[in-house]
């Protein structure tokens, strides 16, 4: 449970691209419609599926948090997405083209889940190397790889080896390759995974620094206040479906499990200026504290009390926290435990 | 249309080149490139202790040296690098991009051979080096017999690519190297095909004689060592059925590498 929810302003953006107009809410970056996918193992080609009929869209200069325990289809729903496995049944779109294709992967920046980049190579080299994929001339690769490894932090070590790199160092630069050909749009598979708490933050700064100059982010995360904090939408997967609620989840509308109100100066007995009873009642000094289920309409209440003549010194929500809601859903798909 | 093709070349370069730089940097390739060059130094030792037979002895052995090891390495290189890649994940992040999967996969096919080739003329540098020094002469009648080497291992590198394209190293090297030799000796399939009785294997024999690759055309040893012509016309035709082949087999490689799942 959570009682305020605040995002930070981003702090860094990335070198080089221009950002892109305001984003249009009715357009999408990423569709995804009735996407399966079924693996076959063993020698008798038993079928395990792994994705089930999962749809979802991600609106352009949206960050989109895709959310699930290990096994849930997250890292099977990107892999479709970039084209490095074939869905089963269902389609999918990035930036309006079809995928798999080598259009569809054009305008996005990919960041795998633990991502290995080729030993033999310096951290300089292998972004220039990305950088030609892409098809940008070799003067663009040098310089858009040496402006992003400053960006990442690694602008000392661009000439050293990336056998030579530290977990840690390797996720940078994975980052930085991402971004080499400013895409549009970003998909980081796990992009926290094996970063001290300070590059957590970088990484976070980062992503809003991405959606403040329009581009679309989808990022899959087991740390959840991570998610909750930077996500405009999430979706929960879970045994290759999405959760069976409104999904994908928006932050906008939490769902309020208390309120709050510290007043003071009442005029007349509390039952006579509000219908629902507070679940607790607790004096400090001349104020009272006042605790309502989270059903309380908190707008009306508080323009009741001011209009009685009280004073309202804090109204306080607390709301569902992500991990709250994701344990509370999976353990609603799961069954009680016996 | 021109441009558009070029761009397509792009990505195919860089992995290509990326390739190279890979296999350049190998350790591995290196020592096998020693035992090769010590082997061709060794033949000149070889000629010494012989009777009037330096330059048979040192050509034999120095062709010798330059077709198996140039083998081995196309074999170690086609059934590791792509492999070694998949194993590794490094792969997820140049297939996500905007490249098809046959461009990876013939941009490796590039990257290999063109780091074969430049061990192949290493390896032939040093065995005219020692014909120089050892009898005052450059046989040129080696080069047919080095392009002939080169196109072998050219194709003993699809060979490698293409098992590697479904299977694992260990496999697809065994599997490349069972093919060389059967290869290597397939005129003896086409040998025991007419003798035998039994209309079954002899099916069975034809049909492996006709899919197997007949490397054995590409030795000319025999020709060189005893100084006798080699025809223009058979060093074309060797290179074109050892080209149109490798080429068969990059497109099967590719066709089953694009429908792979990376899990």
């Amino acid at each position: 449970m959570r009682s305020s929810e605040s995002t930070q302003p981003p702090k860094a953006t990335p070198p080089g691209g221009k950002a892109l107009p305001p984003r249009s809410t009715d357009r999408s970056a990423i569709q995804v419609d009735r996407l399966s996918k079924t693996f076959r193992s063993g020698f008798l080609r038993r079928s395990i599926p792994a994705l089930t009929e999962v749809s979802f869209s991600v609106p352009e200069g949206c960050i989109f948090g895709l959310v699930g325990p290990n096994g849930a289809g997250k890292t099977t729903t990107i892999k479709i997405l970039l084209g490095l496995i074939k869905a089963t049944s269902g389609s999918a779109t990035l930036g309006g083209q079809r995928v798999p294709s080598t259009r569809s992967r054009a305008r996005v920046g990919y960041l795998p889940e633990n991502p290995s980049f080729y030993d033999h190579l310096q951290a300089r080299e292998y972004l220039a190397f990305v950088g030609r994929l892409f098809g940008m001339s070799r003067r663009q690769c040098a310089s858009q790889a040496d402006r992003l490894l400053d960006y990442v932090g690694l602008g000392e070590h661009a000439g050293k080896p990336i056998r030579k790199f530290s977990k840690g160092m390797i996720q940078r630069l994975g980052i930085a390759q991402a971004l080499v050909h400013d895409p549009h749009i970003v998909i980081l598979d796990e992009p926290q995974s094996g970063l001290d708490p300070l590059g957590r933050k970088e990484v976070k700064e980062m992503i809003l620094g991405l959606k403040s100059r329009g581009r679309t982010v989808l990022f899959s995360s087991h740390i959840l206040p991570d998610v909750e904090d930077l996500a405009d939408e999430i979706a929960f997967l879970h045994r290759g479906r999405f959760l069976p609620f409104d999904s994908p989840l928006t932050k906008a509308n939490p769902k309020v499990l208390q309120w709050q109100l510290e007043v003071s100066d009442l005029p007349v007995p509390l039952e006579e200026i509000l219908d629902q009873p507070p679940l607790r009642t607790a004096s400090q000094e001349d104020r009272l504290l006042l605790t309502f289920d989270g059903s309380l309409d908190a707008s009306t209440a508080v323009a009741r009390l001011v209009a009685a003549g009280a004073c309202i010194h804090k109204v306080i929500s607390h709301t569902e926290s992500l991990e709250d809601l994701f344990v509370r859903e999976i353990q609603a798909e799961e069954g009680p435990k016996t | 249309m021109i441009a558009a093709a070029f761009r397509q070349l792009v990505p195919l370069g860089s992995i290509a080149f990326n390739t190279y730089r890979e296999a350049a940097r190998s350790k591995i390739l290196y020592s096998i490139l020693f035992f090769a060059l010590f082997l061709i130094l060794f033949s000149a030792v070889m000629g010494e202790v012989s009777l009037y037979q330096n330059e048979r002895i040192i050509k034999d052995i120095g062709l010798f040296a330059l077709s198996t090891f140039g083998a081995l390495m196309a074999v170690f290189l086609g059934a590791s690098f792509v492999y070694k890649e998949i194993e590794r994940k490094s792969i997820y992040n140049i297939v996500s991009k905007p490249i098809h999967r046959w461009q990876y996969f013939i941009g490796k096919f590039f990257g290999i051979v063109a780091t074969l080739l430049v061990q192949l003329v290493l390896m032939l540098i040093a065995l005219l080096a020692v014909l120089w020094l050892w009898l005052g002469a450059l046989p040129w009648v080696l080069l047919p017999a080095f392009v002939l080497i080169c196109v072998e291992v050219c194709l003993v590198t699809t060979i490698a690519l293409f098992f590697s394209s479904f299977s694992t190293p260990y496999l697809s090297g065994f599997l490349t190297i069972g093919t060389y030799v059967a290869g290597r000796s397939s005129y003896m399939i086409q040998q025991l095909a007419s003798r035998v009785e039994s209309e079954g294997l002899r099916f069975l024999l034809d049909l492996a004689d006709r899919l197997l690759p007949a490397l054995y055309i590409f030795d000319v040893s025999t020709e060189v060592t005893y100084n006798l012509p080699i025809p223009t016309t058979f060093l074309l035709q060797a290179a074109a059925y050892g080209l149109c082949y490798a080429a068969i087999l990059l497109f099967l490689g590719s066709v089953i590498f694009s429908r792979r799942d990376f899990t």
